[in-house]
């Protein structure tokens, strides 16, 4: 049971600040967190920072450890990180992606023997439903099935804090649903989630909390029901929106169009 | 354990076993065809001992006549067994270099290796300039393996230096099999006829000025690298997924990197020091254990060696055999061979999956 904290988090690539000390938590585990926000707010770069895969300044406290500084050998202990690209075309079978995944890990991770590893790849393949393309290339898979598979990837170590980019993106409406579905669960499970979600309905609907990002920084930090305003959707994304209470009984999200104030570029 | 998988998944997994006995058995058959390889090679050659009597001087050297004992352990076996090692150093080079740059194309020689082999050796036969306090007869391979390790180093500092990607690698290595390249038509330009001559055979590639010491140096090259390539072998599977996603498992992409490349030039430098520019081995070699093998490279790894063994000594054998009475210089051969069988593959590829 791990919260994270970050606190005046910069980050970003040369010559180009993506974070501008942005300070946001706890954020904390055992439920499924959404970071939302307009194009180039920083929600990726966020996550790659956290992941280790950007450098990052400030401090990234996840539990008792602090992951800015941290080698990538290091951080595969605590995380796993799903990027938002699919996997590339390559001959490797879906079973041997998720060997490697587990395989790939520091030394001290990678013991056990082939069955016992087989047996966990097994439940993997089960629990997202991937049994039947086991044994098929990755470069034969349609891009949703591609990213289940990289999903399985993320998951199949068990990672307490799971970081996934737009896990969605190229699934079908039930699919959709099955991986949030399969994303509170882990989280229930005790894991720290954190995924970042293009469509605000999914993420109102799945996500407990949502860390709304804007230019670098965090914007709003809360409960869904806080967080998802028509007035941050006016500030954040210079929309006209309403949340209206739904006949059965859920919040839905409608959006009536651009608001008459421009956001900042 | 505890809870009975699926039916589909179950099949999977056997199905996924099966597939390692497969790969375990085509392993043991590449071995053999290496084997075979490697005997055809020792028995045939431009003289008249008939293939009975040289693998009779080969297996049972006190009954063999004189000359048959000569034959065979002093000018074919230590071709041979060149032949072998030379292939598999460029074969194991060629399997990391093409999944550190994600390009099947690729080959030990893509980033520069060669030509910078070529400018050490041209500075040595043209112009007589080697390393200080280094025997005369090692003068020319102790230049190239000093250049072909050079360059790789140099590439090396400008990727960690400047934290560049696998394009700027690639584009740097072009750069550099340019420059080392207009050097060497530099040196040749100066060059006496004689010298001139020498330097082009170099470059072309022979078994034929093998030694035993240099024989000693590639072996020892092969056992201090591979196990460092086994190791990473997950690692470079992992790769193969796509560099973000290797990354996002937590392998230091840039360590891996440097440390194959640093693998590369060692093997590859080794090789073009003793027997010059041998083209083809180390893109074919890779190519072919991969359709036979897959991409996981704790297949793919002992494949290429084995790939690279066979088709060294079968080439061997062939520059022994085309033309009668003389032996034709194997980096022509090779690429000879290796064209055809490369743009079949090209052609015919693209069919796995």
């Amino acid at each position: 049971m791990s919260d994270l904290v970050l606190s005046d988090v910069t980050a970003g690539y040369r010559a180009r600040p993506v974070l501008r000390g942005l300070s946001c938590g706890p954020i904390p585990s055992g439920c499924v967190t959404a970071l939302v926000g307009p194009n180039a707010a920083g929600k990726s770069t966020l996550l790659r920072a956290i992941a280790g895969l950007v450098q990052a300044k400030g401090s990234i406290r996840f539990g008792a450890h602090e992951l800015v500084g941290m080698s990538s050998r290091q951080r595969a202990h605590h995380l796993a990180f799903m990027p938002q690209a699919l996997p590339q075309d390559t001959g490797l079978s879906v079973i041997e992606a998720l060997l490697g995944a587990w395989r790939a890990l520091p030394d001290g991770m990678v013991r056990g023997s082939d069955a016992a590893l087989l047996d966990r790849v097994g439940r993997v393949l089960d629990r997202l439903g991937l049994g039947h393309l086991g044994m098929l290339s990755l470069q034969s898979l349609s891009g949703g099935q591609r990213q289940m598979v990289a999903l399985a990837q993320a998951i199949i170590r068990d990672p307490p804090l799971l970081l996934l980019d737009e896990p969605t993106s190229a699934l079908d409406l039930r699919r959709q649903l099955e991986v949030m579905g399969l994303l509170a669960e882990l989280a229930r499970e005790g894991r720290t989630v954190i995924v970042v979600l293009h469509d605000l309905s999914l993420a109102s609907r799945w996500a407990d909390h949502l860390l709304v990002v804007d230019q670098g920084a965090a914007h709003s930090f809360g409960p869904s029901e806080a967080v998802l305003t028509p007035a941050m959707l006016d500030e954040v994304y210079g929309v006209e929106a309403r949340i209206e209470a739904c006949s059965r009984g859920g919040r839905t999200l409608l959006i009536d169009g651009v608001s008459a104030r421009r956001p900042a570029a | 354990m505890s809870v009975a998988l699926s039916d589909g998944t179950t099949a999977a997994i056997a199905g996924y076993r099966a597939s390692l006995r497969r790969r375990r058995i085509l392993l043991a058959v590449l071995a053999v065809v290496a084997v075979l390889a490697f005997l055809i090679d020792i028995a045939v050659g431009p003289s008249l001992l008939t293939v009975g009597d040289a693998l009779g001087a080969l297996f049972n050297p006190d009954g063999a006549t004189p000359l048959a004992r000569t034959v065979v352990w002093q000018a074919r076996l230590p071709p041979a067994i060149m032949a072998v090692l030379v292939g598999m150093a460029l074969a194991a080079a060629g399997a990391e270099m093409q999944t550190i740059l994600n390009n099947p194309l690729a080959s030990p020689f893509t980033l520069g290796i060669s030509s910078a082999a070529a400018c050490g050796a041209a500075l040595a036969i043209v112009l007589g300039l080697a390393i200080p306090g280094l025997p005369a007869r090692w003068a020319v391979s102790g230049n190239a393996f000093l250049f072909a390790f050079a360059s790789v180093a140099l590439l090396q500092v400008v990727i960690r230096f400047r934290g560049a990607g696998v394009e700027t690698l690639v584009l740097l290595g072009i750069a550099l099999v340019f420059t080392f390249n207009a050097i060497v038509a530099l040196i040749q330009f100066v060059a006496s006829q004689d010298a001139l001559q020498q330097l082009v055979f170099w470059t072309l590639g022979s078994l034929g000025r093998t030694q035993w010491d240099g024989i000693a140096l590639v072996a020892l090259v092969l056992v201090c690298v591979i196990p460092f390539s086994w190791r990473a072998a997950w690692r470079l599977t992992v790769l193969r997924l796509g560099e973000e996603r290797a990354r996002g498992l937590g392998v230091d992409i840039g360590a891996l990197r440097f440390a194959a490349l640093l693998r590369i030039s060692l093997l590859a430098a080794a090789a073009v020091a003793m027997v010059g520019t041998i083209g083809f081995i180390g893109l074919v070699a890779p190519h072919v254990a991969r359709l036979l093998l897959g991409e996981d490279h704790r297949f793919l790894l002992p494949g290429s060696l084995l790939c690279g063994a066979a088709v060294m000594s079968l080439a061997a054998t062939a520059s022994e055999m085309l033309v009668r009475g003389a032996v034709l210089p194997l980096g022509i051969v090779t690429a000879l061979v290796g064209l055809p069988v490369f743009m079949a593959l090209i052609l015919g590829g693209r069919r796995r999956g």
